[in-house]
Formats: C-alpha cells, sequence, structure tokens
C-alpha cells in the first residue's frame, strides 16, 4: 500500500477525479465552438511525474485512456521541461486519434520539482485539408487530411510561442474561433496547475506522489479482481467494414480474446492490412476502444487510469487496419472504425461471458456533413452530425430504440435549432420499425431522418457503415437490418453508397436509415404463431 | 392573532411549521406516500384536536409536495396520449439520441410517458419562420377522436413543430380534442420555446400529472373543508415560487422540485435576513445531500433540468444531489478504499445506534461514536441512542484495518466531506464561482454536523446555521414569494427584431403573468415584474439569461469605483430595494438587477455594473437602439464573466424572453419559539482528530440569546439538528437566533 491507508486514499481519489472534471469543466466553459462547447467533444486528465494516467475526465468514450500515447509522445520530445511549458500535438501517429484532436500536455511544477503531467484533448471543428471539417471522406494519405502537428511547445516557461501560432493558423478555416478553442485548452492546463499545486500544499509532494500510486494500484487490484471473475479461455470473432471508402471491401477485423488469471490479452492478428480510404484506426484508437470494452464488461465504476489498464495487453499487427503505418489516412478510424473493433472486442468476450454482452448495437455513427450558401443571407454554411441507431439485445431484455452506443454518446441537433440554423428542413425523424433483429429480445430500432434543401443547391458528404454487413445476433437471434442511404427524387428512391458526396437539389430528399441493433436468443414468436394456427 | 402554516410532505416525514407573530413552531410526523393527502390532513388533525392550532385563526396553509415527483418516478400516471406533427410521433422516444450512462451495456433509458400506440401524427407543419408549409387537418384530429375514447385516455398532449411560432395549429387541434372532455396540454402554451423534444417532453409529463395531481389537490380541499381550515392551499414550484391551487393543478409540471426547492428558497431566506446574499446551501438528510448556489439573493436556476431522466424545460432551482446523508453506509470495497455512501440504511433499519436492527456502519454511528452526538440527547423523537451498537458497527471497519474505533470514525466522516467537497466544487468552481467568496448555509438534520470541517476544506470562512435547520423547507414555504414565469420563444438576431414588437411582447407576457396571479386573488398593485431575455451567439447551442433591467448600464469601463452600498439591515431581494426608490417614470416596477460586481474583460481589463437613474424608456421609439444595444452590451459581459470570452463582433440572438411576476411575501420574524432547554452536562469527551478527545462545551439553542458567543470545541444541540463547533471556530448567535461561525 506505500504506506497509503484506505481512508486517504479515498479522499485522495475525489481530490484527484476533481481535478481533471475542473480542468474539464473549464475547458467547456472557456471554449469557442459549440463542438467543445455543445457537444463536449474533449476530455481532461492527470498524469504521475513518470507520466501514467492517474485521473480523467471524459463524456465520450472515444477519448478513453487515448492519452497516455501524446504524453508519451510529448514526453519522449522534450528533452527538459520548464514552468509553464505546454506541448501541443494532433498526429496520429505520436498518440492522436486523428488529425481534428488537438492534444495539450504540460508538466506541472510543485514545491522542489515535478509534481505531476497535465494534459486536455479536444475535437476542433477544422485543421485544414480539403474538405470543412477536415472529415476528407476521399483522402488516400494523411497529407491530404489537414494539418499535422508534432510535439511542439506552443508555450516555453509561460510564454506563447506566436511563430507557432501563427502557423498553425494560417492552415485551418477558422482561426479566430481554432484560437478561442486553443486558448480554452491552455485555461484547462493552467486549471490543472493550480489545483495540482494546491494539492502539494495541501498533502506534500512525497505523500500526493505516493498517493497516485495508491490510486494506480488501487484500479489495478479492482481490474484484476474482475478479471479473475471472468472464467479462464480464449475466443476469436470476425467480423468487417463494408468497405474503405475508395470502394474496396469487405474490411475484416479480427480478434482473440486470452483470459488468463487476472489477465486480458486481446490480439488483432489477422485483421486487414491497412487500406487505402480514410478508414485506418491508430493504435491509440484501437486501445481506446479495447480499454472501453474492458470497462464495460467489468465494472465501469473502477477509476479509468493506468492501473486500471495494466492487466490489459493488446496486439495490433503493425500496418494492419487496427495498426496503421504512416502515411496512411485515419479521420474515419476514429469514427467508424473504432465502432467495429468494440464489435469484434464484444464478440469474443460473448462468447466467454455470454451473460454479460448484448448483440451487436448499430456499429456506425452515421456521420452527414452539409454544406452551401444558405440563400436567406448569402452566406455559407456548414452543418455536421452523426446519428444514432439501434443498440443490441441485451441477455436480459430488448435493445434500446435510437440512441447512440459504444465509442461515441453526442446529442442531436433538434429538428427546430436545425431548421432555424440553417436552409435546410427536415421531413421525418423517427424510429425504423422492425429495424431491430428479431429474437427471444429483440434489437434496437433504427433511424429514419430525412433532410431537404430549401431554395439552394447543398452539397452533402456521408461517412456510414453497416450499409452491407448488418449489426450480428447472439445466440441465436437474427441480425439487425442494415442501415440505407437513399435519395428521394419524383417519387423514385435512389439508393446511394455508405461513404460517398452528393449534390442536393430543392425537392430532394436526403433519407438516412440507420442500421437496427442484432437480437439475443432463438427466437419464439413465429413458431409459436404456427403452432397456434395449427391446433 | 393570525397564523399561517407551512406544510413540506417528504417521503419519510411531514414537517409543519406553524407561523404566528411570536415566530415559528415546529411539528414533524410520519407522511402516507401511499395516499399522502391522508396523512396531512390527519397531521392538521391532530395539531387541531391538542390545541396547537385553531381553525379560525389560520390565514394561510402554504404546501411542497412529492406527490408529483413520486407519481413521475414510479410510473404511476394518468393514461396519456400525444398528438405530433406528420412523421415526428417518435421525438419523444428518441431524445438527444445520447444514453444516460457511458459504459453500461444493460444501460436502459426510462419508458416514454406516452408508448408508441398512443402517439398520434396529423397532418401540419410550420416552417421556421413561422409561416405555414402545410395547413392542418382537421378532419384527421377529429378521426382520432373514437379511437382516444376507446383507449380510455385520462389526458392529451399537443405538440407540433414550431408552434411557439404559430400556435394557431396546436389551439385548433386542441378545441378538436376539448371534445373528449378530459384535461388537453398544448405545448404552446405551457411553454412556448423552442427545441421539440424538451418542449414534448415537458408537455407530456404535465399532461400525465395533471389526473394524479388534480385528485390529490381535490382530497386536500375536502379534508381542509372538513377540519374548517383554508381550502385551496397554494403549492411550492420547482422554481422556489408559490403558485396558487388552480395553478398548480393545471400546470402541474411546475411543482415537481417542490420539496427541494423549499429548502433552498428557506435557506435563501434565513440567509438574507442575516446579511448574506451569496450562499452555497448544504441540506443533508438521512440518505442525500442536496447542494445548491445563491448568489446576490437569487437562487441559481437552471431551464435544463431533468427528472428521473425526463427534461422539464421550466425553471428550476439548480440542485446538485450526491448520495451522502447521515445514513450513508461505509465500506471497504474490493480495492480495499473506505467508501462512504451512495447506498443507505435509510430509514430502516438507520443506522446501527437507531437500536432498529441496523449493524453496518454509518456517518451517524461515526458521529455518536466520536462523542459529536449525545446518546440520551436524541433527535425527532428516537429512542436513546445505542453507543455500543455504533461501536460495534463501525469496528467492522476498524477490526479489518487494524486501527481504533475513533479512528475508523474519523476516516468515515473524512471520507464523506471528500464526496461533499466535491459536489459543492461541482456547483461553484466548475461553474465558474469561487467559494471562498460564498457562505456555507447548512441544513437538514445532518448538515451543521458537517458543515465546518466542509468550509475549512474549502476554504470557506462562514458557516451559517439557521434555528430551524431541520424543517428549514417547510419555513421556506411561508417566506416564499407568490410568482409566475412564462416566455416566448423568438429565435431571431436581437438587431432584426424591431424593439416596437419586442416592447409589445414584453408588455403581453407581463399582463399574462400580472393575470395569473390577480386572477387568484393577488393585489395587482403589489405584483413586481422581472424580465428575461435569453441570448446566445448565432450557432450557439445554450444561451444566457440576461436581465433586461430597465435602468441597468452595463459595461461602463471605469475605475473601481463603489456603485452599491447596501445597508446592512436591509431585507429582501436588491432589485426590490433599488427599484422601488428610483422607478423611472412608465417603467414596469420590479425589474431585477443582474450580478451586481465586476467583470473581467479580455485583455484582463475591468469593467463595472452600475445602476443609473432615469434610463432610457424602452417604449420610446428613440431610445429603442440603445436599449438593444445595452442588452446586447450586457450579454457580451455575461458571456465574458462566465465563458472568460466575449464576441463583440459576432451575431446576438434573441432565443426567448421571459417574464417573472412575483408578489413578496409579508414579512415575518423567524425566530423559533424554542422549549425550554433540557438538562444537560457541562461538557462531553469528543473527538476531532487522531490526537484524542477533547472536553466540548454542550450548549442548547435556547439557551443562546441574541449575541451569544460559544467557541469551539463545542456541540450546540438544537430540537432538530446538531450543530459541531471544532476547536479553533466560534459561532455568535444573531438577532435571527441564526449561528454564524467563523471556521476559523
Amino acid at each position: 500500500m506505500r504506506g497509503i491507508d484506505p481512508i486517504t486514499l479515498e479522499v485522495l481519489r475525489h481530490a484527484l477525479a476533481s481535478v481533471t472534471e475542473e480542468m474539464n469543466a473549464n475547458l467547456v466553459r472557456s471554449a469557442y465552438s459549440p463542438n467543445i462547447k455543445e457537444r463536449r467533444d474533449c476530455s481532461s486528465a492527470l498524469f504521475d511525474r513518470r507520466g501514467e494516467l492517474v485521473a480523467q475526465a471524459e463524456s465520450i468514450p472515444v477519448h478513453l485512456g487515448a492519452m497516455p500515447f501524446s504524453v508519451r509522445a510529448a514526453i519522449g520530445a522534450v528533452q527538459e521541461w520548464a514552468e509553464g511549458d505546454v506541448v501541443a500535438l494532433n498526429d496520429p501517429y505520436l498518440g492522436g486519434a486523428h488529425l481534428p484532436d488537438v492534444t495539450f500536455v504540460a508538466p506541472v511544477f510543485a514545491g522542489s520539482g515535478l509534481a505531476a503531467f497535465v494534459a486536455c484533448r479536444a475535437h476542433h471543428a477544422d485543421i485544414g485539408g480539403p474538405a470543412p471539417g477536415s472529415l476528407a471522406p476521399r483522402a488516400t494519405e494523411i497529407y491530404g487530411e489537414g494539418l499535422r502537428i508534432p510535439p511542439v511547445r506552443l508555450w516555453r516557461r509561460g510564454e506563447l510561442d506566436d511563430d507557432l501560432r501563427r502557423l498553425l493558423l494560417l492552415n485551418v478555416r477558422t482561426p479566430d474561433e481554432r484560437w478561442g478553442d486553443l486558448r480554452a485548452q491552455h485555461a484547462a492546463c493552467l486549471t490543472g496547475f493550480e489545483r495540482v499545486r494546491d494539492l502539494v500544499a495541501r498533502y506534500g509532494a512525497d505523500l500526493l506522489d505516493a498517493g497516485m500510486r495508491a490510486v494506480l494500484d488501487y484500479s489495478e487490484r479492482r481490474m484484476r479482481a474482475e478479471i479473475q471473475r471472468l472464467p479462464q479461455g480464449s475466443a476469436q470473432f470476425e467480423d468487417a467494414l463494408d468497405d474503405d471508402g475508395t470502394g474496396s471491401g469487405p474490411v475484416p477485423i479480427r480478434a482473440r480474446v486470452d483470459i488468463r488469471k487476472d489477465t486480458v490479452r486481446v490480439d488483432f492478428a489477422g485483421s486487414a492490412p491497412q487500406v487505402r480510404g480514410p478508414l485506418n484506426a491508430v493504435f491509440a484508437v484501437t486501445a481506446s476502444a479495447v480499454y472501453y470494452t474492458l470497462r464495460a464488461v467489468t465494472d465501469p465504476t473502477i477509476p479509468p487510469n493506468a492501473g486500471c489498464y495494466r492487466p490489459i495487453e493488446i496486439v495490433a499487427p503493425e500496418g494492419s487496419l487496427v495498426n496503421p503505418r504512416p502515411p496512411a489516412p485515419v479521420v474515419g478510424g476514429n469514427l467508424e472504425t473504432s465502432q467495429r473493433i468494440v464489435d469484434v472486442v464484444l464478440g469474443a468476450f460473448a462468447q466467454l461471458v455470454p451473460d454479460h454482452v448484448p448483440a451487436a448495437s448499430q456499429g456506425t455513427m452515421n456521420n452527414i456533413a452539409v454544406g452551401g450558401t444558405d440563400p436567406r443571407t448569402g452566406c455559407p454554411y456548414a452543418f455536421y452530425e452523426t446519428i444514432a441507431g439501434g443498440a443490441g439485445a441485451r441477455p436480459t431484455g430488448d435493445g434500446v430504440d435510437g440512441v447512440h452506443t459504444h465509442m461515441t454518446n453526442t446529442l442531436n441537433t433538434p429538428v427546430e435549432a436545425l431548421e432555424l440554423a440553417y436552409p435546410l428542413r427536415v421531413e421525418r425523424y423517427e424510429l425504423r420499425s422492425g429495424t431491430g433483429g428479431r429474437g427471444r429480445f429483440r434489437g434496437g430500432d433504427g433511424i429514419r431522418r430525412d433532410f431537404t434543401p430549401l431554395g439552394h443547391i447543398a452539397h452533402a458528404s456521408l461517412l456510414t457503415d453497416r450499409r452491407v454487413g448488418r449489426p450480428y445476433g447472439l445466440a441465436g437471434a437474427e441480425p439487425g437490418a442494415p442501415g440505407e442511404n437513399v435519395l428521394l427524387r419524383d417519387g423514385e428512391e435512389i439508393p446511394l453508397p455508405g461513404k460517398t458526396e452528393l449534390d442536393l437539389h430543392p425537392g430532394g430528399i436526403l433519407s438516412i436509415r440507420t442500421p437496427g441493433g442484432g437480437g439475443y436468443g432463438p427466437a419464439m414468436g413465429g413458431e409459436m404463431e404456427d403452432a397456434c394456427c395449427g391446433s | 392573532m393570525a397564523v399561517a402554516i407551512g406544510i413540506d410532505i417528504g417521503g419519510t416525514f411531514t414537517d409543519i411549521v406553524v407561523l404566528g407573530t411570536d415566530g415559528p413552531r415546529l411539528y414533524k410526523f410520519p407522511s402516507t406516500p401511499d395516499d399522502p393527502a391522508r396523512g396531512v390532513v390527519a397531521a392538521l388533525e391532530a395539531l387541531i384536536a391538542r390545541g396547537n392550532i385553531a381553525p379560525g385563526i389560520v390565514e394561510r396553509i402554504v404546501h411542497g409536495s412529492t406527490v408529483a415527483t413520486n407519481a413521475l418516478l414510479e410510473g404511476k400516471l394518468g393514461k396519456t396520449a400525444l398528438v405530433t406533427t406528420d412523421g415526428f410521433r417518435d421525438v419523444l422516444e428518441i431524445g438527444r439520441q445520447n444514453r444516460p450512462s457511458l459504459y453500461d451495456l444493460f444501460f436502459t433509458r426510462p419508458e416514454p410517458i406516452v408508448p408508441r400506440e398512443l402517439r398520434f401524427e396529423v397532418p401540419e407543419r410550420v416552417g421556421s419562420d413561422g409561416s405555414v408549409v402545410r395547413p392542418l387537418d382537421r378532419e384527421a384530429v377529429v378521426r382520432l377522436l373514437p379511437t382516444l375514447r376507446e383507449a380510455g385516455i385520462q389526458a392529451v398532449a399537443v405538440c407540433f413543430l414550431f408552434s411557439f411560432l404559430h400556435p394557431d395549429h396546436e389551439r385548433e387541434a386542441g378545441e378538436v380534442l376539448a371534445g373528449l372532455g378530459v384535461p388537453v396540454t398544448l405545448s404552446s402554451d405551457l411553454l412556448p420555446e423552442f427545441r421539440e423534444y424538451e418542449r414534448t417532453s415537458t408537455t407530456v409529463i404535465n399532461a400525465a400529472l395533471r389526473p394524479v395531481v388534480g385528485s390529490y389537490l381535490s382530497s386536500l380541499e375536502e379534508g381542509a373543508a372538513r377540519l374548517d381550515l383554508p381550502a385551496r392551499w397554494p403549492v411550492m414550484q420547482s422554481s422556489g415560487a408559490i403558485a396558487h391551487a388552480a395553478t398548480a393543478q393545471r400546470d402541474p409540471v411546475r411543482i415537481l422540485l417542490s420539496g427541494p426547492a423549499g429548502g433552498v428558497e428557506g435557506a435563501r431566506q434565513v440567509g438574507l435576513r442575516s446579511g448574506f446574499p451569496d450562499l452555497i446551501t448544504l441540506d443533508m438528510g438521512g440518505t442525500s445531500c442536496d447542494v445548491a448556489l445563491v448568489q446576490g439573493g437569487t437562487v441559481g436556476r437552471t431551464v435544463g433540468g431533468a427528472i428521473g431522466g425526463y427534461p422539464v424545460a421550466l425553471p428550476m432551482a439548480d440542485i446538485h444531489t450526491i448520495g451522502a446523508g447521515g445514513g450513508s453506509l461505509a465500506r471497504l470495497d474490493a480495492g480495499r478504499a473506505l467508501r462512504v455512501g451512495p447506498e443507505s440504511a435509510g430509514a430502516a433499519p438507520g443506522p446501527a445506534c437507531y437500536g432498529r436492527g441496523g449493524t453496518e456502519p454509518t456517518v451517524t454511528d461515526a458521529h455518536l461514536v466520536l462523542g459529536h452526538l449525545l446518546p440520551e440527547f436524541p433527535l425527532g423523537g428516537l429512542p436513546r441512542l445505542d453507543l455500543d451498537a455504533a461501536r460495534r458497527a463501525v469496528g467492522r471497519i476498524a477490526d479489518p484495518l487494524g486501527i481504533a474505533v475513533e479512528a475508523a470514525a474519523l476516516g468515515i466522516l473524512k471520507v464523506a466531506d471528500a464526496a461533499m467537497e466535491r459536489a459543492i466544487r461541482v456547483i461553484s468552481v466548475e461553474r465558474g464561482h469561487d467559494p471562498r467568496g460564498f457562505a456555507l448555509l447548512a441544513f437538514g438534520g445532518a448538515g451543521p454536523l458537517h458543515a465546518v470541517s466542509l468550509a475549512r476544506r474549502l476554504g470557506i470562512p462562514k458557516v451559517l446555521v439557521p434555528p430551524t435547520a431541520g424543517v428549514l423547507s417547510a419555513l421556506g414555504l411561508l417566506l416564499a414569494e407568490v410568482g409566475h414565469e412564462t416566455g416566448q420563444g423568438v429565435v431571431r438576431p436581437l438587431r432584426s427584431v424591431p424593439v416596437a414588437e419586442l416592447a409589445g411582447l414584453l408588455d403581453r407576457l407581463q399582463a399574462q403573468a400580472q393575470g395569473e396571479l390577480v386572477s387568484h386573488g393577488a393585489p395587482r398593485e403589489a405584483v413586481r415584474f422581472a424580465f428575461v431575455a435569453a441570448l446566445r451567439y448565432a450557432g450557439q447551442a445554450h444561451e444566457l439569461d440576461i436581465p433586461i433591467a430597465l435602468g441597468y448600464v452595463p459595461i461602463t469601463e471605469t475605475q473601481r469605483e463603489p456603485f452599491l452600498t447596501l445597508d446592512p439591515s436591509f431585507r429582501g431581494s436588491v432589485a426590490s430595494q433599488l427599484v422601488c426608490d428610483e422607478r423611472p417614470p412608465a417603467m414596469n416596477p420590479g425589474a431585477t438587477i443582474p450580478s451586481l460586481g465586476e467583470l473581467r474583460l479580455p485583455g484582463g481589463r475591468q469593467a463595472s455594473l452600475r445602476w443609473i437613474r432615469g434610463t432610457p424608456n424602452m417604449h420610446s421609439p428613440g431610445d429603442g437602439p440603445t436599449w438593444i444595444a445595452e442588452l446586447e452590451g450586457a450579454f457580451h459581459a455575461a458571456h465574458a464573466h462566465r465563458y472568460g470570452h466575449a464576441a463583440p463582433d459576432e451575431t446576438v440572438e434573441l432565443v426567448a424572453v421571459r417574464v417573472r411576476a412575483s408578489v413578496p411575501p409579508p414579512e415575518a420574524d423567524v425566530r423559533p419559539a424554542f422549549a425550554p432547554a433540557p438538562e444537560l452536562p457541562a461538557t462531553c469527551a469528543a473527538w476531532f482528530d487522531r490526537s484524542g478527545p477533547v472536553a466540548a462545551r454542550v450548549v442548547h439553542r435556547a439557551d443562546l440569546d441574541p449575541g451569544a458567543q460559544i467557541e469551539g470545541p463545542a456541540i450546540i444541540l438544537g430540537p432538530d439538528a446538531t450543530t459541531l463547533l471544532p476547536p479553533r471556530s466560534r459561532a455568535t448567535a444573531d438577532e435571527h437566533a441564526t449561528l454564524i461561525v467563523e471556521v476559523g
């Protein structure tokens, strides 16, 4: 226990967690862009002076456990830290997720020396590249996805490096908003500095450091105890993405899960090689998806930190879809591939702990971006959203209808808010009845959301999956219905691919229909009915 | 001698405060959750029988009730149908498409209050500019009638897209549906603001509560009539203002947070009386702890609240609740950390020291072990506390750790404090307020035991403990103002709204809110108004409420000049004081002043808010642009204050305007008439840290005259709560019998 008693441990656990919560609250509060302020696509974390993750506050799982890679990269890049230094980076190949996610890492000096590191990550609405929003569906290299930032000190000893700032802002579409969001990230770091110094003043540097280690050991003990309760053994599962965005597919992902005593090993050997389109998931994203899955099948109340992940080993072949080499493009790895990785790892767990695991959920975020010139104002607009779908049925009941699952949890844009802000009308927003997979328990239904442009031609890009493959059912149940992207024009339904761009004319309706969740357990309904009729 | 009665009906206890000219008298009775009206009537009957109240002299009865909350949480609602725009009946079920817990694979969402088969679509559509895209198909509504009758519907909700801009379709449908003879709630009547999911949810909850709350209020009315008491009892709303019974019956969704809002309102009132307009309120009871913020004498409120997972977009007190109370259970978890709560021993068996069969250690047991509670002087009619049982229970923590029972008890309190500290940081630091600028007002049975140690953790210099700490919610009912709020969604650039239109809108809302109060007996001239504009930068999803304070000049970049000093003896709200004195002609009385103080502007500049006299008259067209510019300026300043930056070049959007009409309560003396104090020991041995017990003074609040000072360590007993003064703290009783503690 390194001299930390259970009382101090619990008191420090609260204190350390509130450091990251306050950092994140300040980040959300000071941010400029709706994506951070309203959708809360950001997270904040505290690391000990060795760079081990101690506490994290996040509101979507895709940020889970991914920052340690960034902190490691920052520590590797900076030989000598000074008080007030703040490193910025977004390189997915150095711990980022995709280019829009910019991470700040900063050391905290207190008392006699280095006391901790703080870090925060935020999804920026634009980071350059060919498409507004930096979600280029056709990129074939990371160079085509936007500005790539290695670990660089944007602040040195508390002084902003203005040269670097100008270089960054020249490469993005909305520099004022970007700078506002970057300053919000800096503000979050400053909150972290202040709170860590308070804790050093209250407990002393040595006790605080011992306390951080004790919190890591605590999470590790709880995680090992949880894993030990799972049955020993191995299982393998495979599923696939429909395509890589450039038209080739399916793209398989395979995972083998081994539970040995109090450890878990997840091996992705046999997964597809990296692909030409932007669906590659860098290792940090793959790790996030695995950590998410492990938290979900064990006890989600275990404080998420490095200790919690010690018993988990992840093996991902280099040059594969789940651990690509540069310069493979990666923007959709975070959005779509991360969902499929969860499906695959959960599919393996379903064989080992069938009572703990639901059938597949929709398995896509249904990314849709629409832009054009607003005829009411003559100004350009850009609108981005993700659409929920069906959740998988569970061993205990039906799946939830029309809900975001696994790696995302962002809010929708209310229909009234959308129509007030953009020259678009939503013609229909409803559940797709009957799209959940049939079974003893029914999968959740997907959603249908229909858009039409008003008085102008709009440009739409779609990054969606599970339009061919279907979310699997479990224990003999049926899979969920696949999603459909459809253009309704002159009374005709024209099917669209899962990943595409198109011009939308007034009178035309873009109908996004998201997948249903898989069912659970053999369907009894049909047979029963037959039996009734026969008697 | 007339009296007023406040009744707070909780899940376990019903607290009754009888307020006459000689101060409040306090009573506690068991609640009857199966039929809430029965217990209340029985309690009043008992008070009459015992001679505690004489029916003839009861002037008014105000009550707070969990009846609506319980009906919602337990799903015991009226069978309700929902009528929506064609293509949108599932909005209620999809919600905002998010899930409540990130990592729970077995998550569920609350069942939609109206199931799919009772949600009906009718052809109609209004566009985002309020124009009719598709007229209402009235016949389609008529065709629903037989189906709804057959289904045995008890209430109907109607929510069409953009009805806040064009309510005619809802009204027409409402006329047709009135033929069913059941209550119909139109979203454009209840909450004419944008965001269809939140509006639909609020409307549906209201509809479904109407049959339940209606029959509850009727039972109360019958009971009261039988006892010869005033029959129509006003009810506390979630916003902290009192509503007439008829309003509660029509809009029961407004009373969902009745109980907790009464507590915060009581805290605000006693805080103001003692001269503390900035408070963090801490209501710690048996199972949970509610914290809220009062700033500048105003309770922090939100329109983004949810109850049981169901959004309610009407204003409610912004209260943060965590599972830490006197009954919270302590245990060592699988990773060997000492955890306290959220599991609770509840009312049964309760803490081990209650001697009702509890064996697990609780926070209350820890206090007893440490000598913070005296076994022979329990609260609330409990039997003598069992110290041995408490020591045995806490031993379950101490033994495996190999530490003394007292050390384990101190640990339990430390962990409970850490959890509460975090809760207070959520409502203060995380919302941009430094807790050190506030006083901590503690109430509830357990709040005053923790307040001083908690204040020390947060750097809060002063703690307030009102004399009625255990029944503050009931007292708050009698001190609260009567009020009604109404609003109107606009969602257009502020500068594009003609001033005359805006002034007309404010007039209409004002008349509506005033009418609501006057029709239920409020004297017209007593009604005051506060106007708010909900503003945001175009593109943002959340707005800030900016008071439309007629006579308020923001952003004058001046030196730090003192612009307002408050007379220490002042009572009531800042706004009422100022506006009554300096009301410019043709202005509405009662406009609320925004938070007064300094603003930080980008670049470290200071700006102060100033009250000036003789402001421009918004009804005079010539002054309109100034007025709009001031409102806009106030928004930029508020944005800078709250978020650290402003964007003066960006378009400011007017999302909604709201008006709050209120009638202030009569002045009342809140010093309770304490029963004579029992014979107490002069000191007792109490533990405050691991160095061992110290001799703590034991006093009773009944013996503390105004100005009396008590140095810690001390234990101050009261009729319904015990206050713990650790060493180095010092309490002074003020003229209202509130203890003001310097935490030291």
